[in-house]
């Protein structure tokens, strides 16, 4: 039978115990790393008074070449754009990729290319999923199709435009075993996916 | 085990969210060997369509081989047979195009289709589908406007002065058979062939102001589908031919509407624009084409779906484009164009990233296909 006194006494262990134990785990805590933060989507849209929704649509062309920009410059003026928008946008919606995945799908995305003879029509109901794998370099190691599209033209295309591929940049550290083991799982569509 | 993986498969698709989506579409890269002139044309036609580009053997995707022996013509298109009896012709020639394109691409090509339409002297023409073979239908000195092929290519309605008075007329493609289907006083225009073409829907003025009429082929059994205080033109039938897509002005403005074939359940279909005419439904059902005028006051040609009512532009900054109307397989449109001065054919895909001048030179008005080669 414990007296009063030791009682105070174990309390007094157990509660040191728990302080000194408390400090150690804090001191040594880091958050855990995640592996695939989240992507920020970034609009630079035009500044301007957004076009009028009763009004016929006009389709947005991107203007590169100098001369288009100077036809641009010196055509009708148009104030069309956000409200909420930068004195530096195009109207055009840009993403910025905050990680190596949108990275990899922006460098897909510019070689993504299909033949006319798939119909617009045909177009809308079609879907690959395919996995590919990145090697620690950048390159491509393998390219499979998870599930075909039903349309052999269509995942022609998508694969051969992922073979063009020189390098889709080495990814970060942390990340490069998961791309060569695990690899990626994507999904083309040659328009909206549903 | 098998609904196992069926699960497995089926989590790990669910858990993709990386997508690539909006692909560029480019030409097919085709090459055509064999006799110049049959693939000279055959080329020709497939580079039209928007849907392929000629070009050398080494780097094309799909290889058309032309042999010409003792009276037989035989086409090659990649490993698929197609065999032809001479003598070498443009017919024959479109028609192969058109067995090229339906085996590269599954669906129908339109080669073989004409082309109607009034020209600057106001006289109704006919040509092939590339602008190629022109050949007068009317030879009168009044004005012939507004024709439209029957959907077995043996008959032409139009609408002539011929009587100083906007009357509906009915003609053969061989110039003959010249007849009056309505001659009503005011207007009697606008007509349009229903799919089975056993009936016209046309635009009447004759009872006070432009109404929308459905009439038996000949004109008989005439039967009013709008009415009230507004101006009601332009009809278009579905492909399935149940509803009627037209003008009206009953909001304030001219807007495409659409209705059951007999007169009920009018819809508005153009909520966009000030000034939208000249429907004409696609043979597919899914879509409007129309000509919008917009804000610039420039004309230019737009596709309404019939179901969402989402408006899609096809032409831009290049002149007025109007009086749009349908390839018979959907996937092309043609329209009247002044972007290069004078009033000019022009062909596009839906969304209008290939577009192409078929005539020179000389005022084209209201272009439609027919169906059927003639």
């Amino acid at each position: 039978m414990l007296t009063k006194s030791s009682k105070a006494l174990l309390a007094s262990v157990c509660l040191h115990g728990l302080v000194i134990g408390g400090y150690c785990v804090l001191v040594n805590y880091e958050p855990p790393v995640k592996l695939t933060p989240p992507s920020i989507q970034v609009t630079l849209a035009k500044l301007g008074t957004p076009r009028d929704k009763t009004l016929l649509p006009r389709v947005e062309k991107k203007s590169t070449s100098p001369l288009d920009m100077l036809k641009k410059r010196f055509g009708k003026a148009s104030n069309e754009g956000q409200e909420q928008g930068s004195a530096l946008g195009s109207s055009l919606t840009s993403e910025l990729a905050s990680s190596y995945e949108l990275q990899v799908l922006e460098i897909l995305r510019s070689n993504y290319e299909i033949p006319r003879i798939i119909s617009d029509r045909e177009a809308k109901s079609l879907a690959l999923w395919v996995r590919l794998w990145i090697a620690a370099n950048g390159d491509l190691l393998r390219i499979k199709i998870q599930q075909a599209s039903n349309n052999s033209r269509f995942d022609q295309a998508v694969l051969e435009g992922a073979h063009k591929i020189p390098s889709f940049g080495a990814p970060p550290l942390q990340l490069a075993r998961k791309y060569r083991t695990e690899g990626l799982l994507i999904q083309f569509c040659p328009l909206e996916c549903s | 085990m098998k609904r196992i993986l069926l699960f497995c498969l089926f989590t790990s698709l669910a858990l993709a969210q990386l997508k690539v989506e909006k692909a560029r579409f480019r030409p097919f890269e085709i090459a055509v060997l064999g006799n110049p002139e049959l693939a000279g044309i055959i080329q020709n036609d497939l580079d039209l369509s928007g849907v392929f580009k000629t070009t050398l053997p080494a780097v094309a995707e799909g290889i058309v081989k032309i042999e010409n022996k003792s009276g037989q013509i035989n086409i090659t298109a990649n490993s698929k047979k197609f065999s032809y009896r001479a003598p070498l012709s443009r017919k024959l020639a479109h028609q192969i195009s058109n067995d090229i394109y339906q085996f590269f691409t599954g669906e129908p090509g339109f080669f073989t289709s004409s082309i109607v339409a009034s020209n600057k002297a106001k006289q109704i023409i006919l040509m092939d589908f590339d602008g190629e073979n022109q050949r007068p239908v009317t030879l009168n000195k009044s004005i012939n406007i507004l024709p439209v092929l029957a959907p077995d290519g043996k008959e032409i309605l139009f609408t002539s002065y011929v009587n100083k008075n906007p009357d509906l007329f009915s003609i053969k493609p061989d110039s003959t058979g010249l007849k009056i289907i309505s001659n009503r006083p005011g207007l009697n225009s606008g007509a349009a062939f229903s799919p089975n073409g056993t009936q016209i829907a046309l635009t009447l003025s004759y009872e006070g102001k432009s109404d929308i009429y459905l009439a038996d082929r000949n004109g008989q059994n005439l039967k009013r589908l709008t009415s009230g205080l507004s101006l009601n033109t332009s009809p278009s039938f579905s492909p399935d031919g149940t509803q009627i897509a037209f003008v009206s002005n009953r909001s304030g403005n001219p807007q495409i509407y659409m209705m059951q074939v007999d007169g009920s359940n009018i819809k508005r279909i153009t909520l966009q624009g000030k000034y939208n005419q000249a429907p004409k439904w696609s043979p597919l059902g899914d879509l409007i084409v129309f000509t919008g005028r917009d804000e610039d006051n420039i004309f230019d040609i737009f596709l309404a779906d019939t179901k969402s009512g989402q408006i899609t532009r096809v032409t831009q900054d290049q002149g007025n484009n109007e009086e749009a109307s349908f390839a018979p397989n959907g996937r092309m449109i043609i329209f009247s164009s002044t972007r290069n001065g004078s009033r000019d054919l022009f062909v596009s895909n839906l969304d209008g990233t290939f577009q192409k001048q078929i005539t020179r030179g000389s005022d084209y008005w209201t272009p439609n296909y027919g169906t059927r080669p003639l």
